[in-house]
């Protein structure tokens, strides 16, 4: 389980445990069902307009959209 | 279509929207938020660290920090936005922004697996600067020599695609000081090697397929950067200036057929009587995309030229590329030519594509016999000069199809 792994190893690798689990998810539809233990995931990158970075987190307490794109 | 549905609900309160885009060059995102009119805060992921293979892909987090829905409709939106989930009894982890530094992560690590070199390198990567991409590259290394260490098919793929990024971005530095031509075949090279260890991961593939020959385009890439344009002036905005300019490749329309366009005009020195560039004025850099292919497949070549040594005399002839014919396969053009920039000299970039469509019965590596044809001035003494270089382009094989 995730917290048994976070307690073991640095919080920065635990993110990219919570992503690997949640890009499985996401690649191979995913649908949480009740009582079962859903992803968390927190992730930091690069703003595209440069300067700042944009963490999910930081956005806790509403519901987010995120939208995977490409510009190609 | 998302951000349309979503205005009314961010507009209540109830749902924050933020943009995932898979892209190298942010400008390009910039500029394609600027056309759609893209009002929430767009995130950066180059090297495809949130281990996506296809775009695009819509995910619902809950206020908590939870996965709600991976790819909701958009017609279920408004029901999932009201779905109230009980307060969790284990806080979802949130990551320390201290701890994605290089100088965080390398003063702390004690895990030295090829996951975290990935990390480390990935963290210098985005820092953006020369020494820390080419840093980025030594951790990468690390990172797909432990992995191969390790038999590790999944983590090579990893860190092999990210070397090809690394690369791509050195070749991309717009400081001439830290240019390095050859980066961009390395980078061709480590997209392929990803590619072959993963060859469902889409995002990875299309990298190729960005500077790769029409016969393998999906869709043109970017060509909607021309309108994109002009209805952003139309609207009396200053669109986004891209600095990395589109290659012909990124703007190519898909064809199945190879076409060739041979030039009627002769070769215009086919005995060598132009004076050779002995001084390497100019350097000319070679990129075939893909690196490696089976007979009767097609290549895109990139042939970059730098004034290294001098400047581009833009008062005489321009540019001439010339292709020599192969029994190797057929190539697109013959002759390429470079329009000379509007002022007396200068010293930019130039870049040149053709493609090259190898024959069936073709083995190991062929080479593809050119040479240029250019004015130049001395930095020494200002001398110009109209001089020759010859070329031979490598084109390698694999073995069966």
């Amino acid at each position: 389980m995730i917290s048994v792994v976070f307690a073991t190893i640095p919080p920065w690798i635990v993110g990219q445990e919570m992503v690997d689990q949640v890009a499985t998810a996401i690649n191979y539809q995913y649908t949480p069902r009740q009582g079962k233990q859903v992803p968390h995931f927190d992730f930091i990158l690069p703003s595209i307009d440069g300067g700042k970075m944009i963490q999910l987190s930081n956005y806790r307490g509403k519901k987010v959209l995120l939208l995977h794109f490409a510009s190609w | 279509m998302w951000n349309e549905k979503t205005k009314q609900l961010v507009a209540d309160g109830k749902l924050v929207v933020i943009g995932v885009v898979q892209e190298q060059h942010a400008e390009r995102a910039r500029l394609y938020k600027q056309w759609k009119e893209y009002d929430f805060p767009i995130a950066q992921d180059a090297t495809t660290s949130l281990g996506l293979t296809v775009v695009p892909v819509p995910i619902l987090v809950d206020e908590h920090g939870y996965l709600l829905s991976a790819r909701p409709r958009v017609d279920e939106m408004e029901q999932l936005v009201d779905v109230q989930r009980p307060v969790p009894r284990t806080p979802a982890p949130r990551l320390n922004p201290e701890q994605v530094t290089s100088t965080w992560l390398k003063s702390n690590v004690t895990h030295e697996s090829a996951e975290t070199k990935c990390c480390i390198g990935d963290a210098l990567l985005r820092e953006g600067t020369a020494d820390s991409i080419k840093e980025s590259l030594r951790y990468y290394n690390a990172s797909m020599n432990q992995a191969i260490a390790e038999e590790n098919e999944a983590l090579k793929g990893l860190a092999a695609f990210r070397l090809g990024v690394a690369y791509r971005n050195l070749f991309d530095l717009v400081d001439a000081s830290h240019k390095d031509p050859g980066c961009f075949s390395e980078a061709v090279k480590y997209w392929a090697m990803a590619i072959e260890l993963n060859p469902n991961q889409y995002i990875w593939r299309r990298r190729i397929q960005q500077y790769g020959p029409r016969q393998i385009k999906p869709y043109p890439f970017y060509d909607w950067v021309g309108q994109a344009t002009q209805e952003i002036m139309a609207r009396g905005e200053i669109p986004v200036k891209l600095t990395i300019p589109l290659s012909g490749a990124e703007i190519a329309q898909p064809n199945a057929n190879f076409e060739t366009v041979i030039s009627a005009e002769k070769n215009p020195d086919p005995d060598g009587r132009i004076a050779s560039d002995l001084d390497r004025i100019i350097g000319i850099h070679v990129t075939v995309v893909p690196g490696k292919i089976v007979p009767g497949e097609a290549v895109r070549v990139h042939l970059r030229l730098d004034a290294e040594n001098g400047h581009w005399n833009n008062e005489a002839e321009e540019l001439l590329i010339w292709i020599d014919e192969s029994k190797a396969g057929t190539r697109s053009s013959s002759r390429l030519e470079f329009s000379n920039a509007k002022k007396p000299s200068s010293d930019e970039s130039r870049t040149l594509e053709f493609e090259f469509k190898t024959n069936d019965d073709v083995r190991d590596t062929i080479h593809l016999n050119g040479y240029a044809l250019y004015n130049v001035c001395t930095v020494d003494d200002g001398q110009c000069l109209y001089r020759r270089q010859d070329f031979s382009i490598p084109i390698e094989i694999k073995s069966g199809k």
